[in-house]
Protein backbone atom coordinates (compact mmCIF):
# COMPACT_ATOMS: atom_id res chain seq x y z
CA UNK A 1 0.00 0.00 0.00
CA UNK A 2 1.33 3.17 -0.99
CA UNK A 3 0.86 6.19 1.37
CA UNK A 4 -0.42 8.67 -0.02
CA UNK A 5 0.89 12.85 0.16
CA UNK A 6 -0.66 14.82 3.26
CA UNK A 7 -0.17 17.97 2.79
CA UNK A 8 1.01 20.49 5.78
CA UNK A 9 -2.37 21.51 6.53
CA UNK A 10 -3.71 17.52 7.10
CA UNK A 11 -5.01 17.88 3.69
CA UNK A 12 -4.83 15.24 0.53
CA UNK A 13 -4.46 16.77 -3.11
CA UNK A 14 -7.82 17.33 -4.34
CA UNK A 15 -9.52 18.43 -0.99
CA UNK A 16 -10.87 21.89 -0.50
CA UNK A 17 -10.54 23.40 3.15
CA UNK A 18 -13.70 23.40 5.30
CA UNK A 19 -16.67 25.99 3.24
CA UNK A 20 -19.57 27.74 4.56
CA UNK A 21 -21.77 29.37 2.51
CA UNK A 22 -24.85 31.26 3.39
CA UNK A 23 -26.91 33.37 1.30
CA UNK A 24 -29.36 36.18 2.26
CA UNK A 25 -27.41 37.72 5.30
CA UNK A 26 -27.67 41.54 4.65
CA UNK A 27 -30.76 43.35 5.01
CA UNK A 28 -30.48 46.46 3.01
CA UNK A 29 -28.94 44.46 -0.17
CA UNK A 30 -31.13 43.23 -2.94
CA UNK A 31 -28.84 40.29 -2.68
CA UNK A 32 -25.93 39.20 -0.51
CA UNK A 33 -24.01 35.71 0.32
CA UNK A 34 -21.20 34.98 3.52
CA UNK A 35 -18.53 32.66 2.99
CA UNK A 36 -16.01 30.99 5.07
CA UNK A 37 -13.60 28.76 4.12
CA UNK A 38 -10.36 27.88 5.93
CA UNK A 39 -9.59 30.57 7.67
CA UNK A 40 -11.29 33.06 4.75
CA UNK A 41 -14.21 35.02 5.37
CA UNK A 42 -15.88 37.40 3.10
CA UNK A 43 -18.67 38.75 2.86
CA UNK A 44 -20.56 39.88 -0.99
CA UNK A 45 -23.30 42.47 -1.16
CA UNK A 46 -25.35 43.00 -4.47
CA UNK A 47 -27.43 46.98 -5.18
CA UNK A 48 -29.48 47.08 -8.39
CA UNK A 49 -30.09 47.16 -10.91
CA UNK A 50 -31.02 50.35 -10.47
CA UNK A 51 -30.79 53.47 -12.70
CA UNK A 52 -27.77 55.22 -13.15
CA UNK A 53 -27.48 58.62 -12.68
CA UNK A 54 -24.12 59.69 -14.56
CA UNK A 55 -25.54 59.12 -17.83
CA UNK A 56 -22.11 59.60 -19.40
CA UNK A 57 -21.20 55.98 -17.88
CA UNK A 58 -24.30 54.27 -18.47
CA UNK A 59 -25.11 52.08 -21.63
CA UNK A 60 -27.84 52.07 -23.77
CA UNK A 61 -27.69 48.34 -24.43
CA UNK A 62 -27.18 46.96 -21.28
CA UNK A 63 -26.27 47.25 -17.46
CA UNK A 64 -22.85 48.49 -16.54
CA UNK A 65 -21.58 45.83 -13.98
CA UNK A 66 -19.50 47.97 -11.45
CA UNK A 67 -17.52 45.44 -8.36
CA UNK A 68 -15.20 46.70 -5.88
CA UNK A 69 -13.10 44.34 -3.89
CA UNK A 70 -12.08 45.64 -0.61
CA UNK A 71 -9.81 44.12 2.34
CA UNK A 72 -10.55 45.16 5.49
CA UNK A 73 -7.37 46.63 7.60
CA UNK A 74 -7.62 43.68 9.98
CA UNK A 75 -7.89 40.70 7.24
CA UNK A 76 -3.95 40.29 7.10
CA UNK A 77 -1.59 39.67 9.79
CA UNK A 78 0.02 42.86 9.30
CA UNK A 79 -2.04 45.83 9.20
CA UNK A 80 -3.23 46.91 5.63
CA UNK A 81 -3.18 50.23 4.92
CA UNK A 82 -7.07 50.89 4.26
CA UNK A 83 -8.44 52.04 1.29
CA UNK A 84 -8.25 50.84 -2.86
CA UNK A 85 -4.68 50.08 -3.77
CA UNK A 86 -3.48 48.10 -6.83
CA UNK A 87 -3.94 44.47 -5.30
CA UNK A 88 -7.80 45.26 -5.03
CA UNK A 89 -8.31 48.22 -8.21
CA UNK A 90 -7.26 44.63 -10.18
CA UNK A 91 -8.63 42.00 -8.58
CA UNK A 92 -11.64 44.18 -8.89
CA UNK A 93 -11.79 44.22 -12.41
CA UNK A 94 -10.82 40.88 -12.41
CA UNK A 95 -13.63 39.72 -10.62
CA UNK A 96 -15.98 42.04 -12.60
CA UNK A 97 -14.89 40.52 -16.21
CA UNK A 98 -14.72 36.93 -15.27
CA UNK A 99 -19.02 37.38 -14.14
CA UNK A 100 -20.05 39.79 -16.99
CA UNK A 101 -19.98 36.53 -19.58
CA UNK A 102 -22.68 34.72 -17.71
CA UNK A 103 -25.39 37.65 -16.72
CA UNK A 104 -28.32 38.99 -19.35
CA UNK A 105 -26.97 42.36 -18.73
CA UNK A 106 -28.76 43.20 -22.40
CA UNK A 107 -32.24 42.84 -20.17
CA UNK A 108 -31.29 45.96 -17.75
CA UNK A 109 -30.57 49.14 -20.27
CA UNK A 110 -29.33 52.23 -18.52
CA UNK A 111 -28.88 50.71 -14.92
CA UNK A 112 -26.03 49.15 -13.13
CA UNK A 113 -25.88 46.61 -11.15
CA UNK A 114 -23.03 47.55 -7.71
CA UNK A 115 -21.38 44.57 -6.68
CA UNK A 116 -19.49 45.05 -3.44
CA UNK A 117 -17.18 42.27 -1.91
CA UNK A 118 -15.51 42.73 1.43
CA UNK A 119 -12.71 40.55 2.60
CA UNK A 120 -13.02 40.42 6.34
CA UNK A 121 -10.46 37.84 7.00
CA UNK A 122 -7.66 36.47 4.41
CA UNK A 123 -5.99 33.28 3.93
CA UNK A 124 -5.42 32.73 0.28
CA UNK A 125 -7.43 32.11 -2.44
CA UNK A 126 -9.91 35.69 -1.56
CA UNK A 127 -10.16 36.30 -5.69
CA UNK A 128 -11.82 32.78 -6.04
CA UNK A 129 -13.95 33.00 -3.08
CA UNK A 130 -15.00 36.65 -3.89
CA UNK A 131 -16.35 35.08 -7.73
CA UNK A 132 -18.30 32.08 -5.87
CA UNK A 133 -19.84 34.75 -3.73
CA UNK A 134 -20.83 36.94 -6.23
CA UNK A 135 -22.60 34.66 -8.26
CA UNK A 136 -24.70 33.76 -5.43
CA UNK A 137 -25.30 37.08 -4.38
CA UNK A 138 -26.49 37.80 -7.83
CA UNK A 139 -28.91 34.63 -8.03
CA UNK A 140 -30.28 35.83 -4.45
CA UNK A 141 -30.91 39.01 -6.19
CA UNK A 142 -32.59 37.61 -8.61
CA UNK A 143 -30.76 38.88 -11.68
CA UNK A 144 -31.08 37.13 -14.60
CA UNK A 145 -28.08 34.26 -15.42
CA UNK A 146 -26.91 31.59 -17.84
CA UNK A 147 -25.18 29.40 -14.91
CA UNK A 148 -23.77 30.02 -11.26
CA UNK A 149 -19.93 30.41 -11.69
CA UNK A 150 -17.78 28.92 -9.35
CA UNK A 151 -13.92 29.10 -8.91
CA UNK A 152 -11.13 27.71 -7.02
CA UNK A 153 -7.56 27.95 -7.23
CA UNK A 154 -4.55 24.62 -8.21
CA UNK A 155 -1.08 24.69 -7.48
CA UNK A 156 1.93 23.16 -7.53
CA UNK A 157 3.43 22.58 -4.05
CA UNK A 158 6.65 20.77 -3.56
CA UNK A 159 6.21 18.88 -7.27
CA UNK A 160 2.84 18.30 -6.62
CA UNK A 161 -0.56 19.16 -8.31
CA UNK A 162 -3.11 20.43 -5.25
CA UNK A 163 -6.10 22.34 -5.29
CA UNK A 164 -7.27 25.27 -3.24
CA UNK A 165 -4.32 26.57 -1.92
CA UNK A 166 -3.74 27.86 1.36
CA UNK A 167 -1.62 31.37 1.82
CA UNK A 168 1.48 29.32 3.17
CA UNK A 169 1.42 26.91 -0.13
CA UNK A 170 0.95 30.11 -2.31
CA UNK A 171 3.86 31.92 -1.48
CA UNK A 172 6.26 28.60 -1.04
CA UNK A 173 4.68 26.38 -3.58
CA UNK A 174 6.16 26.83 -7.20
CA UNK A 175 3.03 27.64 -8.99
CA UNK A 176 -0.33 28.92 -8.78
CA UNK A 177 -3.50 29.20 -10.85
CA UNK A 178 -6.83 30.47 -10.39
CA UNK A 179 -10.03 29.13 -12.34
CA UNK A 180 -13.53 30.27 -12.86
CA UNK A 181 -15.53 27.87 -14.52
CA UNK A 182 -19.41 28.15 -16.41
CA UNK A 183 -19.91 24.44 -14.54
CA UNK A 184 -23.28 23.47 -16.30
CA UNK A 185 -21.16 24.04 -20.28
CA UNK A 186 -17.98 23.98 -18.65
CA UNK A 187 -16.70 27.44 -20.17
CA UNK A 188 -13.47 29.01 -18.46
CA UNK A 189 -14.47 32.63 -17.59
CA UNK A 190 -11.42 33.08 -15.64
CA UNK A 191 -8.30 32.33 -15.86
CA UNK A 192 -4.36 33.19 -13.82
CA UNK A 193 -1.28 31.51 -13.36
CA UNK A 194 1.97 32.36 -11.87
CA UNK A 195 4.98 30.15 -11.62
CA UNK A 196 6.18 27.39 -13.94
CA UNK A 197 4.02 24.36 -15.08
CA UNK A 198 4.70 21.95 -17.96
CA UNK A 199 2.35 21.08 -20.53
CA UNK A 200 1.30 17.45 -18.79
CA UNK A 201 1.10 19.26 -15.31
CA UNK A 202 -1.12 21.87 -16.77
CA UNK A 203 -3.46 19.77 -17.89
CA UNK A 204 -3.82 18.09 -14.42
CA UNK A 205 -3.49 20.85 -12.90
CA UNK A 206 -6.86 21.87 -15.07
CA UNK A 207 -8.56 18.83 -14.36
CA UNK A 208 -8.51 18.64 -10.52
CA UNK A 209 -9.36 22.60 -10.74
CA UNK A 210 -12.57 21.24 -12.87
CA UNK A 211 -13.62 18.95 -10.26
CA UNK A 212 -13.56 21.69 -6.93
CA UNK A 213 -15.42 24.10 -9.02
CA UNK A 214 -17.85 21.53 -9.95
CA UNK A 215 -17.82 20.03 -6.14
CA UNK A 216 -18.33 24.17 -5.47
CA UNK A 217 -21.16 24.33 -7.75
CA UNK A 218 -22.92 21.56 -5.47
CA UNK A 219 -22.38 23.68 -2.45
CA UNK A 220 -24.26 26.69 -3.92
CA UNK A 221 -26.53 25.03 -5.27
CA UNK A 222 -27.16 23.59 -1.44
CA UNK A 223 -26.60 26.95 0.06
CA UNK A 224 -29.63 28.76 -2.46
CA UNK A 225 -32.01 26.06 -2.14
CA UNK A 226 -31.58 26.07 2.04
CA UNK A 227 -32.86 29.69 2.23
CA UNK A 228 -35.81 28.97 -0.05
CA UNK A 229 -36.72 26.08 2.28
CA UNK A 230 -36.34 28.13 5.48
CA UNK A 231 -39.21 30.26 3.55
CA UNK B 1 -38.83 15.03 -21.07
CA UNK B 2 -39.83 17.42 -18.27
CA UNK B 3 -36.47 17.66 -15.96
CA UNK B 4 -38.18 19.40 -12.96
CA UNK B 5 -41.62 18.68 -11.17
CA UNK B 6 -44.38 21.55 -11.70
CA UNK B 7 -43.97 24.15 -9.17
CA UNK B 8 -40.61 23.16 -8.52
CA UNK B 9 -38.05 25.53 -7.01
CA UNK B 10 -35.24 25.70 -9.54
CA UNK B 11 -31.90 28.13 -9.92
CA UNK B 12 -30.06 29.77 -12.68
CA UNK B 13 -28.88 27.30 -15.32
CA UNK B 14 -31.46 24.70 -14.30
CA UNK B 15 -32.36 22.56 -17.23
CA UNK B 16 -36.08 22.34 -17.52
CA UNK B 17 -36.88 20.62 -21.11
CA UNK B 18 -35.75 19.66 -24.17
CA UNK B 19 -39.30 19.47 -25.63
CA UNK B 20 -40.39 22.06 -28.00
CA UNK B 21 -41.92 24.81 -25.87
CA UNK B 22 -42.26 28.11 -26.46
CA UNK B 23 -40.13 30.46 -24.13
CA UNK B 24 -41.91 32.28 -21.35
CA UNK B 25 -40.44 34.52 -18.75
CA UNK B 26 -37.14 34.20 -17.23
CA UNK B 27 -36.40 31.31 -19.72
CA UNK B 28 -33.66 30.90 -22.52
CA UNK B 29 -32.79 28.18 -24.94
CA UNK B 30 -29.38 27.01 -25.93
CA UNK B 31 -28.89 24.02 -28.01
CA UNK B 32 -32.60 23.04 -28.11
CA UNK B 33 -32.79 22.67 -24.24
CA UNK B 34 -34.44 25.72 -21.74
CA UNK B 35 -33.17 26.53 -18.90
CA UNK B 36 -33.88 28.93 -16.22
CA UNK B 37 -32.47 32.13 -15.88
CA UNK B 38 -33.43 32.87 -12.30
CA UNK B 39 -34.33 31.46 -8.63
CA UNK B 40 -37.86 30.81 -8.91
CA UNK B 41 -40.55 28.69 -9.24
CA UNK B 42 -41.17 26.24 -12.88
CA UNK B 43 -44.91 26.35 -14.54
CA UNK B 44 -45.14 24.58 -17.63
CA UNK B 45 -48.19 25.57 -18.79
CA UNK B 46 -50.39 23.44 -22.44
CA UNK B 47 -47.56 25.76 -24.84
CA UNK B 48 -45.11 27.11 -22.83
CA UNK B 49 -42.92 27.42 -19.72
CA UNK B 50 -41.97 30.02 -17.03
CA UNK B 51 -40.17 30.69 -14.21
CA UNK B 52 -41.84 33.01 -11.74
CA UNK B 53 -39.45 34.99 -9.19
CA UNK B 54 -39.94 35.03 -5.84
CA UNK B 55 -38.91 38.04 -5.04
CA UNK B 56 -39.04 40.41 -8.10
CA UNK B 57 -39.19 44.14 -8.93
CA UNK B 58 -42.42 45.61 -10.83
CA UNK B 59 -41.41 45.83 -14.66
CA UNK B 60 -43.60 49.00 -16.46
CA UNK B 61 -45.90 47.84 -18.97
CA UNK B 62 -48.21 49.98 -21.23
CA UNK B 63 -51.80 50.47 -19.58
CA UNK B 64 -50.58 49.37 -16.47
CA UNK B 65 -52.13 51.23 -13.25
CA UNK B 66 -49.96 52.75 -10.77
CA UNK B 67 -49.44 54.52 -7.80
CA UNK B 68 -45.89 56.69 -7.68
CA UNK B 69 -43.87 59.84 -5.76
CA UNK B 70 -42.97 62.56 -7.41
CA UNK B 71 -39.31 62.89 -7.12
CA UNK B 72 -38.07 66.78 -8.72
CA UNK B 73 -39.62 68.75 -11.26
CA UNK B 74 -37.80 70.47 -14.01
CA UNK B 75 -39.23 73.06 -16.64
CA UNK B 76 -40.93 69.93 -18.70
CA UNK B 77 -41.40 67.67 -16.80
CA UNK B 78 -41.84 65.38 -13.10
CA UNK B 79 -39.60 62.61 -12.31
CA UNK B 80 -41.87 60.04 -10.51
CA UNK B 81 -40.87 57.22 -8.72
CA UNK B 82 -42.62 54.14 -9.59
CA UNK B 83 -41.24 51.46 -6.71
CA UNK B 84 -39.16 49.78 -10.37
CA UNK B 85 -35.82 50.00 -11.41
CA UNK B 86 -37.05 53.06 -13.51
CA UNK B 87 -38.16 55.94 -12.77
CA UNK B 88 -41.07 58.09 -14.65
CA UNK B 89 -41.46 60.68 -16.46
CA UNK B 90 -44.40 62.87 -16.88
CA UNK B 91 -44.47 65.83 -19.11
CA UNK B 92 -46.40 69.00 -18.31
CA UNK B 93 -48.58 68.77 -21.39
CA UNK B 94 -50.40 66.66 -19.43
CA UNK B 95 -51.94 69.14 -17.14
CA UNK B 96 -55.55 70.10 -18.20
CA UNK B 97 -55.10 73.69 -17.51
CA UNK B 98 -52.68 74.78 -19.77
CA UNK B 99 -52.82 78.37 -18.72
CA UNK B 100 -51.74 77.77 -14.90
CA UNK B 101 -47.93 79.41 -14.99
CA UNK B 102 -47.40 78.20 -11.55
CA UNK B 103 -46.85 74.74 -11.63
CA UNK B 104 -46.31 74.26 -8.24
CA UNK B 105 -49.67 74.87 -7.26
CA UNK B 106 -50.81 72.08 -8.73
CA UNK B 107 -48.08 68.76 -8.73
CA UNK B 108 -45.19 69.08 -6.03
CA UNK B 109 -42.30 67.15 -4.92
CA UNK B 110 -43.63 64.27 -2.52
CA UNK B 111 -46.82 64.44 -3.76
CA UNK B 112 -48.30 60.69 -4.46
CA UNK B 113 -50.07 60.15 -7.58
CA UNK B 114 -52.34 57.81 -9.55
CA UNK B 115 -51.26 57.69 -12.89
CA UNK B 116 -51.53 55.47 -15.89
CA UNK B 117 -48.79 53.98 -18.17
CA UNK B 118 -48.66 55.96 -21.50
CA UNK B 119 -45.69 54.53 -22.78
CA UNK B 120 -42.73 52.51 -22.42
CA UNK B 121 -39.39 52.32 -25.13
CA UNK B 122 -37.21 50.01 -26.10
CA UNK B 123 -34.51 51.66 -23.65
CA UNK B 124 -37.33 51.31 -20.69
CA UNK B 125 -38.27 54.74 -20.55
CA UNK B 126 -41.36 54.93 -18.88
CA UNK B 127 -43.88 57.98 -20.08
CA UNK B 128 -46.57 58.17 -17.65
CA UNK B 129 -50.33 59.63 -18.40
CA UNK B 130 -52.78 61.89 -15.83
CA UNK B 131 -55.63 62.62 -18.38
CA UNK B 132 -57.89 59.67 -18.17
CA UNK B 133 -61.02 59.04 -15.83
CA UNK B 134 -59.90 58.68 -12.39
CA UNK B 135 -56.45 59.43 -12.14
CA UNK B 136 -54.89 62.17 -10.04
CA UNK B 137 -53.61 63.57 -7.04
CA UNK B 138 -53.79 61.67 -3.55
CA UNK B 139 -55.24 63.91 -0.67
CA UNK B 140 -55.88 61.55 1.95
CA UNK B 141 -55.92 57.63 2.71
CA UNK B 142 -53.02 55.14 3.57
CA UNK B 143 -50.33 53.92 1.05
CA UNK B 144 -48.89 50.87 2.14
CA UNK B 145 -45.72 48.39 0.03
CA UNK B 146 -45.90 44.84 -0.97
CA UNK B 147 -43.92 42.20 -2.46
CA UNK B 148 -44.95 41.60 -6.50
CA UNK B 149 -46.42 38.10 -6.26
CA UNK B 150 -49.33 40.07 -3.75
CA UNK B 151 -50.23 42.03 -6.00
CA UNK B 152 -50.57 39.43 -8.67
CA UNK B 153 -52.28 37.46 -6.68
CA UNK B 154 -55.04 40.59 -6.23
CA UNK B 155 -55.17 41.61 -9.47
CA UNK B 156 -55.27 39.01 -11.88
CA UNK B 157 -58.24 36.65 -11.64
CA UNK B 158 -58.58 36.76 -7.91
CA UNK B 159 -59.52 40.38 -8.38
CA UNK B 160 -63.08 39.70 -6.51
CA UNK B 161 -61.46 39.89 -3.30
CA UNK B 162 -60.48 43.57 -3.54
CA UNK B 163 -63.81 44.23 -4.01
CA UNK B 164 -65.51 41.93 -1.42
CA UNK B 165 -63.35 44.11 0.98
CA UNK B 166 -64.83 46.84 -0.52
CA UNK B 167 -68.26 45.79 0.17
CA UNK B 168 -67.63 44.65 3.61
CA UNK B 169 -65.99 47.82 5.01
CA UNK B 170 -67.29 50.31 2.71
CA UNK B 171 -63.48 51.74 2.43
CA UNK B 172 -61.74 52.46 -0.86
CA UNK B 173 -58.62 50.18 -2.37
CA UNK B 174 -56.35 50.78 -5.39
CA UNK B 175 -54.00 48.22 -6.17
CA UNK B 176 -51.30 49.90 -8.14
CA UNK B 177 -49.29 47.31 -10.54
CA UNK B 178 -45.99 48.55 -9.01
CA UNK B 179 -46.84 47.24 -5.58
CA UNK B 180 -48.23 49.83 -3.73
CA UNK B 181 -51.93 49.69 -2.50
CA UNK B 182 -54.01 53.22 -1.50
CA UNK B 183 -56.16 52.22 1.62
CA UNK B 184 -58.75 54.89 2.15
CA UNK B 185 -61.90 54.43 5.15
CA UNK B 186 -62.24 54.54 8.46
CA UNK B 187 -59.04 53.73 10.57
CA UNK B 188 -60.40 50.91 12.58
CA UNK B 189 -61.07 49.88 9.09
CA UNK B 190 -57.88 50.47 7.60
CA UNK B 191 -55.81 48.20 10.16
CA UNK B 192 -58.09 45.19 9.41
CA UNK B 193 -57.58 45.51 5.83
CA UNK B 194 -53.52 46.01 6.19
CA UNK B 195 -53.46 42.88 8.21
CA UNK B 196 -55.53 40.74 5.56
CA UNK B 197 -52.53 42.00 3.11
CA UNK B 198 -49.74 41.48 5.27
CA UNK B 199 -51.28 37.73 5.96
CA UNK B 200 -51.12 37.25 2.02
CA UNK B 201 -47.56 38.88 1.93
CA UNK B 202 -46.05 36.51 3.87
CA UNK B 203 -47.43 33.63 2.30
CA UNK B 204 -48.57 34.59 -1.58
CA UNK B 205 -47.53 30.84 -3.24
CA UNK B 206 -49.57 29.33 -0.21
CA UNK B 207 -51.54 26.16 -1.71
CA UNK B 208 -55.36 27.37 -1.38
CA UNK B 209 -54.64 30.57 -0.21
CA UNK B 210 -58.09 31.93 -1.78
CA UNK B 211 -59.94 30.47 1.02
CA UNK B 212 -58.12 31.16 3.45
CA UNK B 213 -58.29 34.76 2.84
CA UNK B 214 -62.44 34.26 2.50
CA UNK B 215 -62.47 32.82 5.69
CA UNK B 216 -60.59 35.90 7.19
CA UNK B 217 -62.64 38.18 5.65
CA UNK B 218 -65.97 36.66 6.79
CA UNK B 219 -64.49 36.09 10.60
CA UNK B 220 -63.16 39.62 10.74
CA UNK B 221 -64.76 42.10 8.55
CA UNK B 222 -68.54 41.27 8.80
CA UNK B 223 -68.67 40.49 12.16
Amino acid sequence: MTTEYVREDGRLFNTLRNMKLEVGVLNNADGSAYIECGNNKIIVGVYGPKELYSKKHAKVDGAVLRCKYNMAPFAVNERKRPGPDRRSVEISKLISEAITPCIFLEKYPRTSIDLSIEVLEAEGGTRCLGIVGASLALADAEIPMKDLISACAVGKVDDRIVLDLSEKEDKEGQADMPIAILPRTNEITFIQMDGHLSGEEFDEALKLAFEGCKFIYELQKQALIKKHEEM
Amino acid sequence: MLFVEQKELVLPGTLLTDNDYKLGRNTFKQKDKIYSDITGLAYFNSDNVTVIPLNYKYEPQYGDLIIGKVLSSSYSSWSIDLNSTYNGFLPTTELYDKNEQNLSSIINVNDKLLLRVAHVDEIKRVKLTIRSQGLGKFNQGVIIRVKQPTIHFLSEENAFLASMIRECTGSDIIIGKNGLIWINGRSEEIEKIIKIIEYIDERPFQHNLIKSVQNIIATKLII
